[in-house]
């Protein structure tokens, strides 16, 4: 069995060797460089004069529209205005400096408090800055805050943080006089290529996602500067590529979090969580659809997810989604969980500091015994046992707190999580003649090592060794359709249509072999490669079947959709905490120890899911010390480069520690539930509980200035 | 990330490397380039020749004669940290990350003058010199009037920095004390000091702000308390809290002006105390 197994990752070679190929690798002949001239304004009517035939503008793309390259109206500092087209980058971006472009600025508004008010429009072809106004309610709030003993008021803010994937995105597009060949740093070739047929009109078009240096959520939608080239790629029919600068990409894309929530909860004196009431502020930024669309799912699961893992019947949380005029927000890994976990996780917090009393009883006292479960807002939690995960974590938390020294403190917190939506992906497993099995996902890897976990999957269920799998994706070609990579959905959903259609190709290997001993297919044995006829004791090897299949007339190439059923997700759970030293001179913060634990259903190879973890952590503790997009008063973004925008080098990682516990499967053929984001949703609030306890102040924003930890 | 166009020099030799630069006034020497390349490719700078002097063999050597180290420009900050010359290498080796090390040099950082670098701590507290050169001849002057302002440094169009010279501090205790957000980053606050130690008696004391002023300065108040007693904890927190009064720092994403000056005390004291610790 390699299901369970720690199995390296058999995608490592290329990528440790140079022999990966990025977007930014690939060349065709004439390709011909792109760049584009961004806004320097946040809000300005704009008229770019086309003193040379290079030039392209919104005029060119999307006539008699704004989005996705505005024609008159800029809405945020970064947005893509016009296009140079040079024979290399050197010379586009020479040529980006002969463009000659008007601003006539316009008031514009950075705050999404403020911009709530209307009295500025973030656009001004949208009559309202607010995207989205709903109330979310469930149970008796008045009466469960006049109930309560104590009543803590409250303000939480969960910073824009900027995903910055160590690869930018880039595309090459190229239209052959047939067909629109798009290569694309994204997260899911299909789900671009519906993207370009629907912006486009066209549906002549093949997208290959090659090898992708991380994305993190940001190269989920499809944004502007990708339909740009595409839309110039069929204009100009020559190879066309485009990669951002790091400051570019900084000032453009990636932008997640942003959310502000103002709580009042009531509490009894032992600790149980009577009602919540909050309002909640989330900052989309500019109004590009694909990323607003994105973002508005990712504040719902804030809201719907900010129940945790307690049995809180009284809830009213009333959200605006805001438009201001700023990048448009997107997801970032988690995609609105983390803020829900951060906001609940804090509250517990706070609410411990308020009663003097430990965390763990604050989380006991409220938590959620039976599953499953459906909280207020009607999120179904399926499986586990939270109360024996809890208990488990209490024992690895005290051993924490011994090793805390003077100025050091240990934080907590306890998440669940929705995972592996659907609404279906694809499989197509494979037998080449020369016994070779192939497997294409229709979901899109990005680092996540998801090839390996497939070939474990097919290598159990053909009981074959794992050097006769090779694992592929990418490439709308070679599988009918997929959904994609995020969500962390791809080992669980991907998996098990793997899984499916490796089971089908199991059966039709059987029926061949039945065949060719002259059996029934009840009659034949199948073990570890080799099929058996039972009765006669002979025998055929899996490769004599594969060989033989074709010429009597059977396919071994099956594609197999798996249809996620109701509620599409399932929900992992677990308890993170953090060791914390905190330099009271200099307010300097340190994570010096980590420890996850956590319920992810099946672990299909332990080794990528704790690189998951430690990756999820490493970012999650990024957000709560160092990350934040900054934004000026004038509208600019401060830090867009790696100096001014800091994530914490190896030094300023702790050791990270992670166990797991297998109790809650998901009813998925491979029983896991996914991990992918988890260690970032829970590792901020563990931080900054953790800097709470130590310097005994209220946390309102993140991260805490060196100099309010003081 | 792409610099602007430029055409670029391999003189053979200082004197045709210092006669192209006088002919050129936009012409600018390329040592380690790693203030000047990072300025190009953001295009803040537009010089129409570079002058490559980093392989120049003259440029490249540390010398100890007597009392003084002799350092030539295109030195790295890497075999800098490796010289074992007291209180300079350690700040040499908390330079950014090891592969700028490997390609930074003194001349360089010097020429430059960032109003957050290392060096000019240590190199203000040690009265550096900075012998200048030009086909004219040759001039030396002190690091302190060297360094006239922020990225200002006292350098006429054709001079060069020769060679920086400084005293070899033999039996000093030194710490340098740099207060960062991150592995790599340049210094919110830092602080050089140089202590000659008899007993409970402090004999000499020198103590290097950066990243607090225009310019690197000596505490020389902060110094005289240091000289005027007996080793104390006292005496210590007097003379970092005096140190506060040479900082006039600027509030950035960094930090504010006032967090950055109370700074100034916590590193002062903590480079004092490790100084005495080693």
């Amino acid at each position: 069995m390699y299901v369970g197994k720690p199995i390296k990752r058999i995608e490592d070679p290329k990528f440790l060797t140079g022999g990966s190929t990025y977007v930014d690798d690939i060349e065709l002949p004439g390709t011909l460089f792109v760049a584009f001239l961004r806004s320097v304004k946040p809000h300005a009517k704009i008229k770019i004069k086309k003193n040379h035939n290079g030039i392209f503008t919104g005029e060119d793309i999307n006539p008699g529209s704004e989005f996705p390259i505005p024609v008159e109206e800029t809405t945020y500092v970064g947005q893509p205005l016009a296009m140079v087209v040079g024979r290399d980058r050197y010379e586009a971006y020479d040529l980006l400096e002969s463009i000659e472009i008007e601003y006539e600025e316009l008031p514009y508004v950075i705050d999404p408090q403020e911009a709530l008010k209307n009295d500025v429009k973030v656009y001004s072809k949208k009559e309202s800055n607010i995207y989205e106004y709903k109330k979310w309610e469930a149970g008796n709030v008045e009466q469960s805050l006049k109930e309560a003993d104590l009543v803590i008021n409250g303000e939480l803010y969960n910073q824009r943080v900027i995903a910055n994937p160590l690869e930018t995105r880039g595309v090459l597009a190229y239209f052959d006089g047939n067909r629109l060949n798009v290569w694309s740093s994204t997260q899911s070739a299909h789900y671009l290529r519906r993207n370009l047929i629907n912006f486009l009109g066209i549906d002549n078009i093949r997208v290959i996602q090659p090898d992708v240096g991380g994305a993190f959520g940001s190269k989920i939608i499809a944004h502007p500067e990708e339909y740009a080239i595409s839309k110039l790629a069929l204009k100009l029919k020559r190879p066309l590529k485009w990669i951002p600068t790091r400051s570019e990409e900084m000032q453009s894309a990636g932008h997640g979090r942003d959310k502000r929530l103002r709580f009042k909860v009531g509490v009894k004196r032992d600790g149980t969580i009577l009602g919540i009431e909050g309002t909640l502020i989330a900052d989309l930024g500019a109004p590009y659809p694909d990323a607003n669309d994105d973002e508005i799912g990712n504040v719902h699961s804030t809201v719907r997810m900010m129940l945790g893992p307690y049995r809180i019947q009284n809830i009213r949380i009333e959200h605006y989604a805001v438009n201001t005029n700023k990048a448009p927000t997107q997801s970032y890994r988690g995609a609105g969980r983390p803020e829900a976990t951060y906001f609940i996780e804090r509250i517990i917090n706070i609410i411990s500091l308020e009663l003097g009393k430990d965390e763990f009883d604050i989380r006991e006292k409220n938590l959620i015994r039976e599953l499953p479960y459906k909280n207020a807002l009607g999120i179904t939690y399926d499986t586990g046992d939270y109360v024996g995960l809890l208990n488990k974590a209490r024992e690895y938390y005290q051993r924490l707190k011994n090793e805390a020294n003077v100025n050091e403190c240990v934080g907590s917190s306890m998440y669940v999580e929705i995972t592996a939506f659907g609404p279906w992906e694809t499989a197509r497993v494979l037998a080449k003649s020369d016994g070779k099995i192939t497997i294409i996902t229709g979901s899109g890897p990005h680092g996540q090592g998801d090839g390996t976990a497939f070939a474990q999957i097919v290598a159990d269920v053909l009981e074959v060794t794992i050097e006769n799998i090779e694992v592929r994706w990418g490439d709308t070609d070679i599988i009918s359709d997929g959904i994609g990579t995020w969500g962390s959905r791809t080992l669980t959903i991907g998996g098990s249509a793997i899984y499916k259609a490796a089971e089908e190709l199991r059966r039709r290997l059987i029926e061949v072999s039945a065949k060719m001993l002259n059996a029934d297919t009840e009659e034949i044995e199948y073990k570890n490669g080799v099929l058996f006829h039972k009765k006669s004791g002979k025998s055929v090897t899996i490769k004599e079947v594969i060989q033989n299949a074709y010429s009597m007339g059977y396919s071994l190439d099956v594609t197999y959709v798996y249809n996620v059923a109701k509620p599409g997700y399932t929900v992992p759970y677990g308890v993170h905490m953090a060791l914390v030293k905190v330099d009271k001179e200099t307010g300097s913060v340190r994570v010096k120890k980590y420890v996850a634990l956590d319920d992810v259903g099946k672990v299909v190879n332990p080794l990528l899911a704790e690189g998951q973890i430690v990756g999820g952590a490493v970012q999650g503790i990024g957000q709560a010390i160092y990350e934040g997009a900054i934004y000026g008063k004038e509208g600019y973004l401060l830090n867009s480069n790696l100096t001014d925008y800091g994530f914490p080098t190896a030094v300023e990682v702790p050791r990270i520690e992670w166990h797991y516990i297998e109790k809650g499967f998901s009813s998925h053929p491979t029983n896991s539930k996914g991990i992918g984001e988890a260690g970032a949703i829970a590792s901020t609030p563990a931080v900054i509980n953790a800097i709470e306890k130590c310097t005994g102040k209220r946390i309102v924003n993140i991260p805490p200035k060196p100099e309010e930890v003081i | 990330m792409y610099p602007p166009k430029f055409s670029y020099v391999i003189p053979d030799n200082v004197k045709e490397a210092l006669e192209f630069l006088e002919s050129h006034d936009d012409a600018k020497p390329l040592a380690g380039g790693h203030s000047l390349i990072p300025m190009l490719k953001l295009r803040i700078f537009r010089p129409s020749y570079l002058v490559e002097i980093r392989r120049l063999p003259e440029l490249k050597y540390i010398k100890t004669e007597g009392n003084v180290v002799k350092i030539g420009p295109v030195v790295t900050h890497y075999d800098i940290m490796k010289a074992n010359i007291p209180l300079l290498s350690e700040t040499a080796s908390k330079i950014a990350d090891p592969q700028v090390r490997n390609m930074g040099t003194i001349g360089g950082s010097i020429s430059h003058l960032d109003p957050s670098a290392d060096y000019p701590a240590a190199l203000i507290a040690m009265d550096a010199k900075v012998r200048i050169k030009s086909t004219k001849g040759e001039r030396v002057e002190s690091f302190s009037s060297f360094a006239k302002d922020m990225f200002t440094p006292d350098l006429n169009p054709g001079e060069l920095v020769a060679e920086i010279e400084v005293p070899l501090l033999k039996d000093y205790k030194f710490s340098y004390q740099k207060l960062e957000r991150r592995a790599g980053d340049f210094a919110i606050v830092g602080v050089a000091v140089a202590l000659k130690v008899n007993g409970d008696v402090i004999q000499d004391a020198r103590i290097g702000l950066t990243a607090v002023n225009k310019t690197a300065v000596r505490a020389s108040e902060a110094e005289k308390i240091l000289l005027s007693g007996k080793i104390s904890e006292k005496l210590i927190e007097e003379a970092a809290t005096k140190a506060m009064d040479y900082a006039n720092p600027t509030s950035d994403i960094r930090g504010s002006a006032e967090y950055k000056k109370k700074m100034v005390k916590v590193m002062t004291k903590r480079a004092i105390l490790a100084a005495l610790n080693r």
